[in-house]
């Protein structure tokens, strides 16, 4: 379990799938994958190199 | 005499079904059809064609190299797809997919004839839509599904009849949310200005509404509900108590104005919800939003209860 309350963007993945994108600010529990990021851009980055799928529609 | 008798041998060679009911206002331009009830349907479609007054088209806008519509319906209907070729499809109650290659990807100007007929839209080909929502009342519409980067704009009125509403894109709805009473599922992504108090209708499982909506009401999900996101500069507010679904899989709420919900109210929201046993992936609480209190001591041992359920949670 992980539990973060940081000025990052919080990506939250279960090694594949994307659960939840989390803006700086918020905290965040969760048993998946969490890896931070400082800006919305690296995340992004991360995201299609690591070829994560968004798993929902509203993410 | 044997010039009618030569036509007649002929008319019952090329048309065997017989010459019964056709209407002699339409032989000036329509094909010479026989009396079975496919082609009494068939000139009943022709004659509507020439009723657009009542019966008048629906018109819309798609950019793609290729379209495929997914519909369902009560009888013939005509799609004219911009590039001077047309397809006619006989709808039912199953889904028949109608669809269309084009030259080449560019805006063209679809027009579909009878839409009176149509009772089932579904599109996820990733195909440009661009309407006005007012022109779907010239269908007689349960079910709409519309993915992709789409444009549609105007007042969203939802005839009562309607179950499913889905749409994706960068689309600018305005108008008073009224959901009908037997819809079950409501999705509509994009720059939305929908307002309106906030009443979930008793069957709804499934609702989402993202945009600059300004929507109001408490918080109560009808018992069916296993997925709420609602977003925008909502003010919803308020909450007391109440039994979730036991395969809940999300609930997303940002409220950044108004009374918004206190700590004690975000505390006995995690503690109800996590009530429910919780169901399928990317199981998702967000309760976040300056309007929104943080949670205190109260629902910590909720919150990692729901953890253990694959929860991942997100507050202020």
């Amino acid at each position: 379990m992980k539990n973060i309350n940081l000025n990052t963007w919080v990506l939250v993945y279960d090694g594949k799938n994307i659960i939840t994108i989390v803006e700086p600010g918020y905290k965040t529990t969760t048993p998946f994958v969490l890896k931070e990021f400082n800006t919305k851009e690296e995340m992004q980055d991360y995201i299609i190199e690591n070829n994560l799928v968004k798993a929902d529609e509203q993410i | 005499m044997k010039k009618i008798l030569i036509f007649l041998l002929l008319s019952f060679a090329l048309y065997p079904q017989g010459l019964s009911k056709f209407p002699s206002g339409l032989s000036k331009w329509l094909p010479f059809y026989a009396g079975s009830s496919a082609n009494v349907d068939t000139l009943a479609f022709y004659a509507s064609l020439i009723d657009t007054n009542s019966n008048p088209p629906f018109r819309m806008s798609i950019n793609a190299s290729s379209v495929t519509m997914s519909l369902k319906g009560t009888g013939l209907i005509r799609v004219v797809w911009g590039d001077g070729s047309y397809s006619d499809s006989l709808l039912t109650s199953t889904a028949k997919s109608v669809s269309h290659t084009y030259s080449s990807s560019a805006a063209r100007n679809v027009v579909i004839y009878n839409s009176a007929k149509i009772t089932y839209f579904a599109s996820t080909d990733g195909a440009n839509y661009n309407f006005d929502w007012a022109q779907t009342n010239r269908m007689r519409l349960t079910y709409f599904a519309c993915t992709g980067s789409n444009t549609l704009s105007g007042t969203l009125t939802l005839p009562s009849s309607m179950t499913f509403f889905l749409c994706l894109g960068s689309n600018t709805l305005s108008g008073t949310l009224t959901l009908p009473s037997s819809m079950t599922t409501f999705q509509c992504g994009g720059s939305n200005t929908l307002t309106g108090t906030l009443t979930l209708p008793s069957s709804m499982t499934y609702f989402v509404c993202s945009g600059s909506n300004t929507l109001t009401g408490t918080l109560t999900l009808p018992a069916s509900m296993t997925y709420f996101n609602c977003q925008g500069s909502n003010t919803l507010n308020g909450y007391t108590t109440q039994t979730f679904n036991n395969n809940m899989n999300h609930l997303y709420l940002i409220t950044t104005s108004g009374a918004g919900f206190s700590a004690a109210e975000v505390d006995r929201l995690i503690i109800d919800l996590d009530n429910s046993a919780w169901a399928g992936g990317s199981r998702t609480l967000r309760l976040t939003g300056s309007a929104i209190a943080p949670p205190t001591e109260a629902s910590a041992a909720a919150i990692t209860s729901l953890e253990t359920k694959l929860v991942t949670v997100i507050t202020n």
